[in-house]
């Protein structure tokens, strides 16, 4: 009889004896060297904490933009104190400045970013890239995704987009500045015909005839100088629809194309990793709610990100090839140039980028939704009520998702019938949201909540969602949204759902799995002050703006008082304005925290929160492998307040008869061994 | 059994209380800053110590006989016009230049006009203030009108009116560059080669806007904003123009700034020891505010409209023949026009950027779309666009007038045109009448 | 220390509902003024499913503050293991459930009748909701910068209005940034751009409506309430019944200068104050004489300080709406905004 705990995967020649005991990884104790270890890591984990690093540093960015328009908004006319000598550089190259304020395109450019840098290169690689590389394999008991190496490129594809993007800020004309939705035509008019190079032929003619008499030095120096040839190519982008809607806009696509990438290829290994390789005993249904919602998610992104990438490609060909995909047939006209004739639609941009831009904003909210389930359930010591709703609603959301991004084009000049369909869709879509969040409800009443860091991050995504998802409906009405749409009640929607419920799920995250990340413990001071400031910060930061929307203050609007009926409310726009920037500052206790925790946090063992999820089995941070043997799983993920568990709990692996022996970590032959051979 | 995370819950809970505590205690200050704030508002003008920078972009002096071939790409006008030497054209570059004299220049500047958030006209011993104070130039409402102009036309026009402010540079055509003095629509009269615009000129070209380009209407503006904005920008036009003077005439080789004298305030008499910038300065000043004084008493009046309704038909004949025929009575625009403006060639204007004569089929006038406008527009043409003012010959000038500006306005329009003159314009398989009126009209 | 967690939330989902309660009476934080027979209806939905979301916001909110302060591990024993209830779930599915149905019941009907206009009779499902043809047909055209509106003098016939659209009349009166109708009018919009996606947003009127290059977009609304009146004697607008003013906004980014593309809705009385305007306005735009200048008149410095630098308005005490006069700062009439005139007092 063969020994149960040795391996029965092949070991790729090793002998098998002398690394009995190592588990599944005993023939390979993982890479060695710098740069296979810690850069072109193929280790999940690794890879999930260099999206987290990135993300950090576009959160960052992103946060100084949106202070950028804050500033804007709050003082719309005052001279800017030190513009002129903190960005001297855009203060040429924009000279209305002088530092005297920040010109309309720069604000354009500042909300365009802000939006798009915070959708394609935080939210999504931190709730994807970073939790989902990380805890995927964890919580399901696999030693690591299905495809290391498409895991690795899927990291690596990002880093063009980053230079994509930081590039677009010092191209000619800035960066991009049609909104992060970059409507056609404003951000597809390419170069109007014909274009101008000055006329060279002309002007070798003319020049070569004044230079006749010129002495050979002379000639040199007052013949024309071409361009070279990458600067006459940008030039050509150049679009006579707005500045920045040039080089900047063509940069900005190639940007949202390889994040496109990045996002499916870790889709397509998310997807294959949660149905192929879970632990034995790990069914579909004792999945923790994070692995659902990366799941769900990963499906949403699969299906919906081709189409977005298409578009786009669909752009970017318009604006540099000359194809006609979004201009009408009759052209443009801006002023004295004119476009070509075209024979497409500025509409259908509108419906390619909903189509995934809707999923997306689920891709957005299903991973931090699954995970604040987990985090509360620890924390309250109780199961999560409704498992199976919550799964079913998570199914829900994402189904329903795909039939419901024309409610973003109800005033588009769409066929008003489409959007009465749309509205009864998204009407439907409010409904697994509302379930899910009165099941969180039912898991915090009755419990026994532990108030840490993590757990207030979790509670206040239960409290500020339901803002977020209520005034969704407003706009789900069709004819509400006729006033609504394109005002601060929006702006005030996405912030509450994207900033009040998904980052604080992500903080959340990070409060709880940091441990199991790095091996230490964050402050918890710092973190529950931390989450205090924000909260309240935040609420005034973004709650008012549903005020602002309803009194009829568009969005996008440099400055809203030239308007009778939005000068009134400056004094709002002031305090929001005064909020965001407490609010940055506030941010610094978290970097504070998380980068000195890093170093010199207290070490947490295995399972510092006496959770029930697989990863609390394997060390902090886990090893090449992650578990010393495959796990197996006799449970559901939120069995707390068992009354007969020695800890009030039950953890997934436990034995199912009430034996008190260790964790189960018979070396039965696993699904993984099959994948290995 | 216990809660194994209980003890964490009563950890540092002393710590967290108070530290909150005074992190709550010092926000709330600043909620009530926005309240303080609006009271006492920073000062929304230019800051205080913000100069007039020199002129450092090209100056044409002269445009290429060469007819360019196509307009500026967007964001390339810079370019465009360094590259008009390239064809012909002569381009003075005021960088290349610092000479002591260019100091000179920016002081006299500075104390004849002074800076974006005090502007003036005319230094206090020039003796001007009369001058100014009758054309609306006085201190007072120039910085009103400074205010108003950096927060609506600062990002197209410039800082110093050059046309090439942060959205400037990416329309085409380009803001109007105020440095050289000149604007394009006038209704003052030509006589003694005058080309300054009358105030009002300025102010309905901000309350309609130009329709064909970028500049929008500014019509819901309060109208002393918008007269105050005239006037800063007559400022700006005067103050440019007397920079642009200087250079272009001193930038040349070997010329001297008795050239200044001589071409510019050629009726005065200077000493040799009067050849100076500081003198010449606030005599050519005086100069430009006495034409501008003139162009407000001079503006041109179009002559009574002779015809009735029914005659109108036969009128947009007459004048479609004034417009198309080559016959020595008939005016010739077709010529520049070519083929009804629809296929006008390219040239150059005075500001070195390109244009053509306008598409009279578009029903777009950038002037304005009334009779007077059109008239104005005809009568004094367009000097900077090479437009030449209309010279009719052969008696009946007041009819013949008219009957040109009622072909122009109906030209647009295929279906009110007579058939020959239709035929002429759109063809023969041009947009017909549409189909007869219903018996009962319904709208308005 | 839970106790204060619970307070923190009580606290600030208390100021944010405080912020709502304080928005409604501040003058000019709330909703402006139903200007149009849609505006009542949407405002009415607004507030039904206010209701219905405030319920459930502070239903929930309730639960969890009470559920902080009851329920924090210094309880005593552990928490009753509960997994779910069948029946609960089927309650809190088909209560929603229920609203959401209510709420789409009721936005169909207002969504028809607003922007189902236009759509062909043939067409089985959603066909022409308003059978009636227009009073006023105005051609609007969205360009970077502003909006020209495009008045016609002589009349359309209903079949010729898609002609006019395309061609326009020679007679047509062409001004920007100002809507000019009138009270109980069906009014038709035709909105046009050349360049961009624009929006025609009015806040009074809630009307909006996306304009699309390649494409003419009708819009169809009634005005009620009028807030001006033309005045023949003297030539301009004066205040009317309801002297506010209405202003049109761009809500589509359309370049840098979005932000600026302000309008002015102006709502006549009658027809009759419709007409006269339209007259005095077709006079102007058919001059064939200089009109006086204004300039020289009035040489010495401005009176007092012009309507520029008010960024930092203090908010009007809240005693409710009170009326804010149409005039402007300077105090003369709205007639100088009429586009194409320099030469009113």
């Amino acid at each position: 009889m063969s020994d149960p705990l040795k391996s029965t995967a092949p070991t790729n020649g090793a002998d098998d004896s002398s690394h009995a005991g190592h588990g599944l990884s005993g023939h390979d104790h993982g890479p060695t060297g710098f740069f296979s270890r810690f850069v072109f890591s193929l280790d999940h984990k690794t890879i999930g904490i260099q999206f987290l690093f990135s993300g950090l540093i576009f959160w960052l960015l992103g946060g100084l933009l949106a202070l950028g328009v804050r500033l804007q908004l709050g003082w719309p006319n005052q001279a800017m104190p030190l513009f002129a000598q903190w960005f001297p550089q855009l203060a040429e190259s924009i000279p209305s400045s002088w530092g005297t304020r920040m010109s309309p395109e720069f604000y354009t450019m500042l909300f365009t970013m802000h939006a798009t840098v915070m959708i394609f290169f935080v939210i999504v690689p931190w709730l994807g890239g970073a939790f989902g590389n990380f805890l995927i394999p964890l919580m399901i008991g696999a030693k690591d995704m299905a495809f290391p190496r498409l895991n690795m490129l899927s990291y690596w594809v990002l880093w063009p987009g980053f230079v994509f993007l930081i590039a677009s800020f010092f191209v000619d004309g800035g960066a991009a500045g049609s909104g992060w939705t970059a409507y056609p035509t404003l951000s597809s008019a390419a170069q109007p015909e014909p274009v101008a190079d000055a006329g060279w032929d002309a002007a070798k003619k003319a020049t070569a005839e004044q230079n006749a008499e010129k002495s050979p030095e002379k000639k040199a120096a007052d013949a024309p100088k071409e361009p070279g040839l990458v600067e006459k190519i940008m030039k050509r982008w150049d679009s006579p629809a707005a500045g920045q809607s040039g080089q900047g806009q063509v940069f900005w696509l190639l940007a949202l194309i390889f994040s496109g990438i990045s996002s499916m290829m870790g889709s397509v290994n998310y997807i294959t990793t949660i149905l192929n390789c879970r632990a034995p005993g790990m069914t579909l249904m004792r999945m923790p709610l994070t692995v659902w919602g990366m799941f769900i998610t990963a499906v949403l992104q699969a299906l919906a990100l081709p189409v977005l990438t298409v578009a786009l490609f669909m752009q970017l060909l318009d604006k540099t090839v000359g194809t006609v995909f979004f201009l009408p047939p009759a052209g443009l006209s801006f002023g004295n140039w004119h476009t070509g004739t075209g024979g497409g639609q500025p509409l259908l941009w509108q419906h390619l980028f909903w189509f995934y831009s809707h999923p997306a904003v689920y891709i957005m909210i299903l991973p931090a939704m699954g995970m604040v389930s987990d985090v509360l359930a620890a924390f309250c010591r109780k199961p999560l009520f409704g498992y199976k709703p919550m799964v079913f609603s998570m199914i829900a959301i994402a189904g329903l998702g795909f039939i419901v991004w024309g409610h973003h084009m109800f005033q588009s000049g769409m066929d008003p019938r489409m959007g009465s369909a749309f509205m009864v869709a998204t009407m439907l879509i409010a409904l697994p949201s509302a379930i899910k969040t009165f099941n969180w409800l039912a898991t915090v009443w009755g419990s026994r909540i532990v108030f840490t860091s993590a757990s207030l991050n979790a509670l206040a995504f239960v409290s500020m969602f339901v803002i977020g998802g209520l005034s969704g409906i407003f706009m789900a009405s069709t004819p509400v949204d006729i006033y609504i749409h394109d005002t601060y009640f929006i702006v005030a929607h996405i912030h509450y759902v994207l900033f009040l419920s998904s980052t604080f799920g992500i903080f959340a995250g990070i409060y709880y799995w940091f441990p199991k990340m790095f091996g230490r413990m964050m402050s918890e001071p710092l973190g529950q002050i931390h989450f205090f400031l924000t909260f309240i910060l935040a609420n005034a930061t973004f709650f008012p703006m549903h005020i602002l929307g309803i009194a009829g203050h568009p969005r996008r609007y440099y400055d809203p008082t030239l308007y009778d009926f939005l000068r009134p409310l400056q004094p709002l726009n002031q305090f929001m304005s005064i909020s965001a920037f407490l609010m940055g500052l506030v941010q610094i206790i978290f970097l504070v925290n998380f980068f000195w925790s890093l170093f010199f946090g207290k070490r947490s063992g295995n399972d510092p929160w006496s959770a029930n999820t697989l990863e609390w089995q394997a060390p902090s941070p886990p090893p090449h492998g992650n578990f010393e043997a495959t796990p197996i799983v006799y449970h559901g993920p939120y069995e707390y307040g068992m009354a007969d568990a020695p800890e009030g709990r039950v953890a997934q692996t436990d034995l199912p008869t009430g034996s008190l022996t260790a964790h189960s970590t018979l070396a039965a032959p696993s699904s993984l061994d099959r994948i290995d051979s | 059994m216990p809660n194994p995370l209980a003890s964490r819950n009563r950890q540092k809970t002393g710590s967290v209380r108070k530290w909150g505590s005074w992190a709550l205690v010092s926000f709330v200050p600043f909620v009530l800053l926005p309240f303080l704030s609006t009271s006492c508002a920073d000062r929304e003008g230019y800051p205080e110590d913000l100069d007039y920078p020199a002129r450092t972009d090209l100056i044409v002096d002269e445009t290429p006989k060469l007819s360019p071939n196509n307009l500026s790409a967007p964001g390339a006008f810079e370019k465009s016009i360094a590259d008009l030497a390239l064809v012909g054209g002569k381009i003075l570059d005021p960088a290349a230049n610092q000479d002591p004299w260019r100091a000179e220049l920016n002081e006299l500047l500075k104390e004849h006009f002074g800076t974006p958030a005090f502007p003036r006209v005319g230094a206090s011993k020039d003796g001007l203030e009369s001058a100014a104070n009758a054309l609306n130039l006085d201190p007072k409402t120039l910085e009103l009108g400074s205010m108003a102009y950096r927060r609506h036309c600062l990002q197209c026009h410039g800082l110093a009116g050059d046309g090439r402010g942060a959205s400037g540079i990416w329309v085409h055509p380009a803001p109007r560059d105020f440095r050289q003095g000149k604007f394009k629509f006038l209704s003052t009269s030509t006589a003694r080669n005058l080309n300054r615009p009358s105030r009002d000129d300025l102010v309905r070209t901000f309350k309609v806007g130009v329709h064909g380009t970028s500049m929008p209407a500014f019509g819901l503006l309060a109208e002393e904003e918008l007269q105050a904005i005239a006037s800063y920008v007559i400022h700006l036009s005067i103050r440019g123009e007397m920079e642009f003077t200087i250079l272009r005439t001193l930038l040349k080789p070997k010329s001297q700034i008795v050239f200044l004298f001589e071409n510019f305030l050629p009726d005065e008499e200077v000493s040799k020891d009067q050849e100076k910038l500081s003198v010449f300065v606030p005599k050519y000043l005086k100069e430009i505010l006495s034409q501008y004084a003139l162009a407000e008493k001079s503006i041109l009046q179009a002559p009574e409209y002779p015809y009735k309704d029914e005659d109108l038909p036969e009128s947009i004949k007459r004048g479609h023949r004034l417009f198309s025929s080559q016959a020595p009575d008939a005016l010739g625009c077709v010529s520049c026009h070519v083929d009804y403006g629809r296929s006008s060639p390219w040239q150059y204007d005075e500001w070195g950027s390109v244009s053509r004569p306008s598409n009279l089929t578009s029903g777009i006038f950038k002037g304005g779309r009334r009779p007077i406008d059109l008239y104005w527009r005809m009568k004094r043409g367009i000097p900077p666009s090479k437009m030449p003012a209309v010279t009719i010959t052969g008696g009946d000038e007041d009819k013949k007038i008219w009957d040109l500006i009622n072909f122009i306005e109906n030209a647009p329009y295929p279906a009110k045109l007579p058939p020959e003159v239709r035929e002429a314009i759109y063809g023969k398989s041009g947009r017909l009448a549409p189909a007869a009126s219903s018996e009962k009209p319904k709208h308005q | 220390m839970h106790r204060f967690w619970s307070l923190l939330f009580a606290t600030v989902n208390l100021a944010c509902l405080g912020l709502v309660v304080a928005a409604y009476f501040t003058t000019d934080w709330w909703l402006p003024d139903a200007a149009s027979t849609q505006a009542v209806q949407i405002d009415w939905l607004f507030y039904f499913i206010g209701g219905l979301c405030a319920f459930f916001y502070v239903a929930t909110q309730l639960i969890l503050v009470v559920a902080l302060w009851r329920f924090s591990s210094n309880r005593a024993g552990l928490a009753n293991p509960v997994h779910g209830s069948h029946v609960v779930e089927i309650l809190w599915t088909v209560g929603p459930l229920a609203g959401l149905v209510v709420i789409t019941a009721v936005s169909f009907p207002v969504w028809k009748s607003t922007k189902y206009q236009g759509l062909p009779a043939s067409f089985p499902i959603g066909s022409d909701a308003k059978a009636s043809d227009p009073d006023q047909v105005i051609l609007v055209t969205a360009r970077q910068w502003d909006w020209h509106f495009r008045y016609p003098v002589a009349t359309i016939a209903v079949n010729e209005i898609r002609h006019w659209s395309e061609d326009g009349n020679p007679t047509d009166i062409v001004l920007a940034d100002e809507l000019h109708v009138w009270k109980g009018a069906q009014v038709q919009l035709l909105l046009k751009t050349t360049d961009v996606i624009h929006s025609f947003f009015v806040p009074a009127l809630r009307v909006k409506q996306d304009t699309l290059p390649g494409k003419t977009i009708p819009v169809r609304f009634e005005p009620r309430l009028s807030n001006v009146r033309f005045d023949p004697q003297k030539g301009t607008l004066v205040p009317g019944e309801q002297p506010k003013t209405w202003e049109l906004v761009c809500a589509e980014l359309c370049g840098g200068n979005h932000y600026r593309m302000r309008g002015k809705v102006f709502v006549h009385p009658d027809k009759a104050s419709f007409l006269a305007w339209l007259e005095n306005a077709r006079q102007k735009s058919r001059a064939r004489a200089a009109t006086e200048t204004t300039g020289n008149s009035s040489r010495s410095a401005m009176p007092g300080r012009p309507a520029i630098a008010v960024a930092d308005a203090a908010p009007q005490s809240a005693r409710g709406r009170t009326s804010d006069p149409v005039e402007n700062e300077s105090g003369s009439s709205i007639g100088n905004q009429t586009a194409e005139d320099s030469a009113n007092p």
